[in-house]
């Protein structure tokens, strides 16, 4: 089976580039388990979200988030956002039923919940994401609330890992970063031109 | 059916299910069982758009599938709000209904060419 057992249960996910992960241990089981994540696997889905396939670094452990499905009415509120990750963080701040942070991942080690919201039902709101993006990192709610947005879909892990579009907010903010990266001055530059 | 032909649908439909892993099986090669099994689920990727990847049983033991079968039915009694339902399981209903539809479709266009079929014959035997 290529994709998780259960998408109308809870699932407890951790993200892929955290450090408490041992990706050389996991060999394989890393793709089968994230799907395509950061390169060019051959596995094209999700991947199963097994936790059994996790191994993990000696004596390091993992950040766990805990998601639940979407309602068809958060789904059509996370359709109705323009851009890919503004889709995403939506529907991580409805699925998100706790966060388990904790270093390595994250500077320290904290739970975190989402507020109730004025309807009753609790959703993390912009400050709960915003607190739990300095945590944890941005591209881990991303991949968090990708995954919480694709498995309220049919085929539920049938895309690419995210594949943010090469015109996404984010990415065009990356490269313009990497940019301006490419033409600062160096140290050793500004050294030389205050030495002559 | 006997126990040893339910074993003989499984292995021709490729599937795993009845707790025994059936692989190295080639598809077709259980002769007209094999073939049958190849034919429907040919048929089902043409008038569905996908090919089943499992036996038709093994469908039922499906999470999702379960959960929108009895959301389907909860639904014909009119007890389910429909926005508060997981949309996965939503999805899944939706593309049921949406299957037996294009089933029942077919099956009627069918039976309607079938009865103007013979119509013709009948006609044709009149005049004949």
């Amino acid at each position: 089976m290529h994709h998780e057992s259960d998408p109308t249960k809870e699932l407890h996910i951790s993200v892929s580039f955290d450090p408490a992960i041992d990706r050389a241990a996991m060999g394989r089981d890393f793709a089968t388990h994230f799907g395509r994540v950061g390169e060019r696997i051959d596995e094209t889905r999700y991947g199963t979200r097994d936790r059994s396939l996790l191994k993990y670094v000696a004596g390091a452990r993992a950040s766990v988030f805990v998601l639940r499905p979407l309602r068809v009415y958060e789904r059509a509120q996370c359709d109705s956002l323009p851009t890919a990750e503004s889709r995403w963080l939506r529907a991580l701040s409805y699925a998100l039923v706790r966060a388990e942070v904790c270093p390595p991942l994250s500077w320290k080690s904290e739970a975190v919940f989402p507020r109730e919201s004025s309807d009753g039902r609790p959703m993390l709101d912009s400050d709960g994401l915003d607190y739990l993006g300095e945590l944890v990192s941005y591209e881990a709610l991303l991949e968090i609330g990708a995954v919480a947005y694709a498995r309220s879909r049919l085929g539920p892990f049938v895309e690419g890992f995210a594949p943010l579009p090469a015109t996404s907010a984010f990415v065009l903010g990356r490269q313009s970063l990497s940019h301006a990266d490419t033409h600062a001055p160096t140290t050793s530059a500004t050294s030389i031109t205050d030495a002559v | 059916m006997a126990r040893a032909d339910a074993s003989s649908v499984r292995r021709a439909w490729d599937c795993d299910c009845g707790g025994e892993r059936l692989v190295a099986v080639r598809r077709g090669s259980l002769g007209g069982l094999g073939a049958s099994v190849e034919r429907m689920r040919s048929g089902i990727a043409r008038m569905l758009g996908d090919a089943p990847t499992s036996c038709p049983w093994r469908a039922y033991a499906d999470p999702v599938v379960a959960q929108a079968l009895s959301l389907r039915s909860r639904g014909k009694l009119g007890a389910v709000q429909l926005d508060e339902q997981p949309a996965i399981v939503v999805d899944a209903m939706l593309a049921i209904d949406g299957a037996q539809g294009h089933v029942e479709a077919m099956d009627a266009r069918a039976e309607r060419d079938r009865r103007e079929a013979e119509r013709r014959m009948a006609e044709a035997q009149r005049k004949g």
